[in-house]
């Protein structure tokens, strides 16, 4: 790896602790300056002020809020994000019960979406002018205005409660057994599951790719290194395949990192609709719970995946562009 | 006057932001002229003889049928551009002015002053917007104003980028540098100035922050976090799936409050297109 | 023999006013084995030309007339898949400036690569050790193959470009303004490779410049070319030393040669005519000092007289209106 590159991955390392640390920290103070009693929760009948301070001492929360902090954080390095106030079990468990589930949607989605977007972008690039164009320039731009959960409506009406094709919700059908993530994969259970969900996001997500691959070829195709092949006399597939994509590639790729990282906290409301287990609902689940360690576990793992995934794609580019990974050299 | 000539020439040239245009245009109309369009009070129960007006499919008397609790959707639909437009605009108004304020003060300022900008930049980017508005409402109230503000609050990051990259470029011409010759204050230079300058590029922003706001107005209600008391195309969209509208087929109640956010989303998507001409003739000549 | 006759040749390109005539009737001949210079200045329709004669136009222009003889046959009236053929095998291109014109994510040696192997029918590895050939024929570490385009400073591209160019043995190169965005010096080193390769493989070549200089150092024929026409063609020393055409005797008083001389510069005052409806006379009347009547009313045709070709009414008083044209007060009194 070249000095650039070396320089490059210290600095974005060195960001992602700083905003990891960041967010961490204003989860923190948001969760801890919540009004309402989280022992509100455990009321019962012998409820007495001694029960409570015993229960807001073993949740930790009758110290100083900067002693709070520090175990806050240091628990946090450890990976101990607390204990559920609703389901008793640590929130790490539950997150990594939860984080399989979202992984394999976001991925497929944005994997469906970005290969029919690839395509149908450079092929709009290619064909330029005529009804096709005017059609799906606006249809794209449609699906990025409309919000998701409405196209899940549609979706989940249309497919599945009308005509009974696919579920209507859920990761698994009704009384099927607790499968491990591996046995879930190979499961057609499974997959019948995730088709509404997936092509829901799919849908969604679609617009994104199609346009900017359209945009991007579109440029380079105007580039004067087109002319060139061209004037060498190259065939239309290697000018539009080798040349023309392999350009417009590059920050089409970056999109679809920064999407996975996007795409992590936003599926929130298509897990809602669909009612996919996913970390999305277990967090809206937590928060109209008040279940705060959840809720703030939740936050905290899906906003790390967001850094995360941005550092990655930013490192990505710098990889993948020759201009940026090789640098000048005289 | 120029610019107002200039605008009827864009849109003659540019059917895309006509259309967005149109489409604002008629929601504006169809919110000013609410009470009059709508054939019924939008949280009126209504009744067929004795018997309250549930799930009523589509007829002469109800246009867009009825929902569970027997309120009539075509009236919801058209009170609905109302909240649409007061969340968009404030929204959109306030994470322009947020994100030109915090670019045009980075930009020129430099210095510690840009450093500390961009760090809340990098910061608030890391904060997925969904989940953090969830969580906002949750421990603040639940509501219009929490929506607005959080918009506010995690979406001006990329306004403020380009408004701070547009601005450095500003700053080196040199009728900014005889402005500060003359004796300028910095404040007078940047907010009588250079801000002019700036605000196309603000307004192009502004139009798709619109968008965002309803669909984050729209997300936010449909997970119970908007406010139930107002009519809203989110409220509208909720109460169809909280009720069954799904297994029940009723297509009538969620299709028209979704077709109408994307229209309105759309308009903002197409004017910002299109405008991208006006405001930077350069950028379209490639 | 020439190599390649341009016969009364039209592009036009479309546009909302109507068809702009960018070349009108352009006649000239390269003969095998020269270099030589196509010189005019912006707009003139010298860039049109040559890549009309490459055959690859932007989709807003059309061949309106005329024929393009290369080797024998008409390439206005061979069909496209035909013409594909010929590209980079008989005949190639040099652009103006290499940093756009080649692929940023693709190393030099695969700029080869395609050429040699796609186009050409070389395996992998004789098309390695032609590359390497290529280079060093022009001036360049073979080494250097594994570099990315950025990675080149501007006269190095476009000696890259040049090697790139001559891969498959073309009969004839068209450089468009090969060095017209290098500093003087390094001009003058890319135009000495040039040199260099006319001598060694008797190379053929269009050179296209704006700079009568550049013509000066490294053409022997060279063809002066103004709105959309040719108006004089001939030896370059014929050309620069007697010139017979206004424009050609305006231009050589213009530009500082390479070799530094003293002389004064003149510029030639006004601006080319609009080549949406050109006069029916001389393009070049209203800025010619020695324009007559009947130069505004009818255009004059391009005659030749021993290898050396002139459209001007007055070619025959050239002797005494090139002594004219040395005063600068002459071309002054035009811009009035």
């Amino acid at each position: 790896m070249n000095k650039t590159l070396r320089h490059l991955l210290f600095e974005r390392l060195r960001h992602l602790l700083f905003v990891l640390w960041a967010v961490a920290s204003l989860a923190f103070l948001l969760f801890r300056l919540a009004p309402g009693d989280p022992t509100l929760n455990f009321i019962t009948p012998t409820f007495t002020e001694e029960t409570r301070a015993a229960l807001l001492h073993s949740f930790g929360l009758d110290r100083p809020l900067w002693q709070q902090y520090f175990f806050y954080l240091a628990n946090l390095l450890r990976g101990d994000l607390g204990t559920s106030f609703l389901q008793g079990r640590p929130v790490l468990d539950l997150l990594l019960e939860a984080l399989p589930n979202t992984i394999v949607l976001t991925v497929v989605s944005l994997g469906v979406a970005y290969a029919v977007g690839i395509v149908a972008g450079a092929f709009l690039a290619f064909r330029r002018g005529g009804v096709v164009e005017a059609v799906a320039i606006p249809a794209a731009l449609a699906t990025r205005s409309a919000p998701e959960f409405w196209l899940g409506m549609l979706l989940l009406t249309g497919l599945a409660f009308q005509t009974g094709w696919f579920p209507t919700g859920g990761a698994s059908s009704p009384g099927a057994p607790d499968i491990s993530l591996v046995q879930r994969l190979v499961s057609g259970d499974f997959w019948w599951h995730l088709v509404l969900p997936a092509l829901t996001l799919a849908l969604y997500l679609l617009g994104l790719p199609l346009l900017m691959m359209r945009a991007t070829m579109l440029e380079v195709l105007s580039d004067e290194f087109i002319t060139m092949a061209r004037m060498k006399g190259l065939s239309r597939w290697s000018i539009v395949m080798r040349h023309a994509a392999r350009n417009a590639l590059l920050p089409v790729a970056t999109a679809f990192a920064l999407g996975l990282g996007a795409s992590i906290g936003g599926n929130v409301v298509v897990e809602t609709v669909f009612g996919w287990p996913g970390i999305g609902r277990l967090l809206v689940n937590a928060v109209q719970g008040a279940d705060y360690p959840l809720a703030q576990g939740a936050f905290v793992m899906i906003a790390a995946a967001l850094v995360l995934m941005n550092t990655l794609a930013d490192l990505a580019y710098a990889a993948l562009d020759p201009r940026v990974s090789v640098g000048a050299r005289r | 006057m120029r610019g107002v000539r200039a605008l009827f020439r864009l849109l003659r040239s540019e059917p895309f932001a006509a259309v967005g245009a149109a489409i604002y245009a008629v929601i504006a109309l169809v919110a000013a002229l609410a009470p009059v369009l709508a054939p019924h009070d939008p949280q009126e129960i209504l009744r067929t003889g004795r018997r309250v007006a549930r799930y009523m499919p589509v007829s002469p008397d109800y246009w867009l049928g009825t929902t569970s609790s027997g309120r009539d959707v075509l009236s919801q639909v058209i009170f609905g551009t109302r909240a649409a437009l007061l969340v968009g605009l404030t929204a959109a108004v306030a994470v322009v002015a947020i994100g030109t304020v915090l670019g045009l003060l980075s930009g020129y300022l430099g210095g510690w002053v840009d450093r500390l900008v961009s760090k809340l930049a990098d910061v608030v980017l890391g904060l997925p917007f969904l989940p953090s508005m969830l969580v906002l409402a949750a421990l603040t109230r639940p509501g219009t104003t929490v929506i607005i503000t959080s918009v506010a609050v995690l979406l001006w990051p990329n306004t403020a980028r380009v408004i701070r990259a547009q601005v450095l470029s500003l700053r080196e011409r040199s009728w900014v540098d005889a402005a500060r010759m003359t004796g300028c204050s910095p404040g007078r230079i940047m907010f009588v100035h250079v801000l002019p300058q700036v605000l196309p590029l603000a307004a192009l922003y502004g139009s798709v922050a619109i968008g965002w706001a309803i669909l984050a107005e729209a997300s936010a209600s449909f997970l119970g976090f908007g406010d139930p008391a107002t009519v809203s195309w989110g409220v509208m969209l909720q109460e169809a799936y909280a009720n069954q509208a799904l297994s029940r087929g009723a297509w009538n109640w969620f299709v028209p409050p979704g077709i109408a956010i994307v229209l309105m989303v759309l308009a903002g998507f197409l004017i910002s297109r299109g405008s991208e001409k006006l405001l930077f003739p350069k950028l379209a000549e490639q | 023999m020439s190599l390649l006759s341009v016969e009364d040749f039209s592009v036009h390109y479309r546009t909302r006013s109507g068809p702009v005539r960018a070349v009108d009737g352009a006649t000239l001949s390269v003969p095998a084995g020269s270099i030589t210079g196509l010189v005019g200045e912006s707009g003139c329709g010298k860039s049109t030309l040559a890549r009309a004669i490459m055959g690859v136009l932007p989709e807003a222009a059309r061949v309106a007339g005329g024929r393009l003889m290369f080797e024998g046959t008409d390439l206005v009236a061979m069909p496209e898949r035909a013409r594909k053929q010929l590209r980079w095998r008989r005949m190639s291109f040099v652009p103006q400036t290499a940093m756009s014109a080649l692929d940023p994510v693709q190393r030099l040696r695969g700029h080869f690569a395609e050429v040699l192997c796609e186009r050409g029918g070389s395996s992998r590895t004789a098309a390695a050790l032609r590359a390497a050939e290529l280079f060093d024929l022009v001036g360049l570490s073979p080494e250097r193959l594994a570099d990315y385009p950025h990675q080149f400073s501007g006269g190095m591209r476009q000696r890259a470009s040049i090697a790139l160019a001559l891969a498959l043995n073309p009969a004839l190169v068209i450089a468009d303004e090969p060095v017209t965005a290098l500093d003087v010096i390094v001009q003058r080193q890319v135009l000495d490779v040039l040199r260099e390769l006319q001598a060694r493989l008797s190379l053929s070549m269009i050179l296209v410049t704006h700079d009568m200089s550049v013509v000066a150092y490294t053409c022997d024929r060279v063809a002066v070319m103004y709105a959309g026409q040719v108006v004089e063609a001939g030896s370059v020393r014929a050309v620069l030393e007697r010139p017979l055409h206004p424009y050609s005797m305006g231009l050589t008083h213009a530009f500082p040669d390479l070799a530094g001389s003293e002389a004064a510069l003149v510029p030639i005052e006004g601006s080319p005519p609009s080549l949406l409806n050109p006069s029916p006379g001389c393009r070049f009347a209203a800025r010619c000092p020695f324009a007559e009547a009947r130069c505004h009313e009818r255009a004059p045709p391009l005659v030749e007289t021993d290898g050396h070709a002139v459209a001007c009414w007055r070619a025959d008083e050239a002797a005494a209106l090139r002594v004219l044209a040395g005063q600068p007060a002459v071309w002054a009194a035009m811009a009035a």
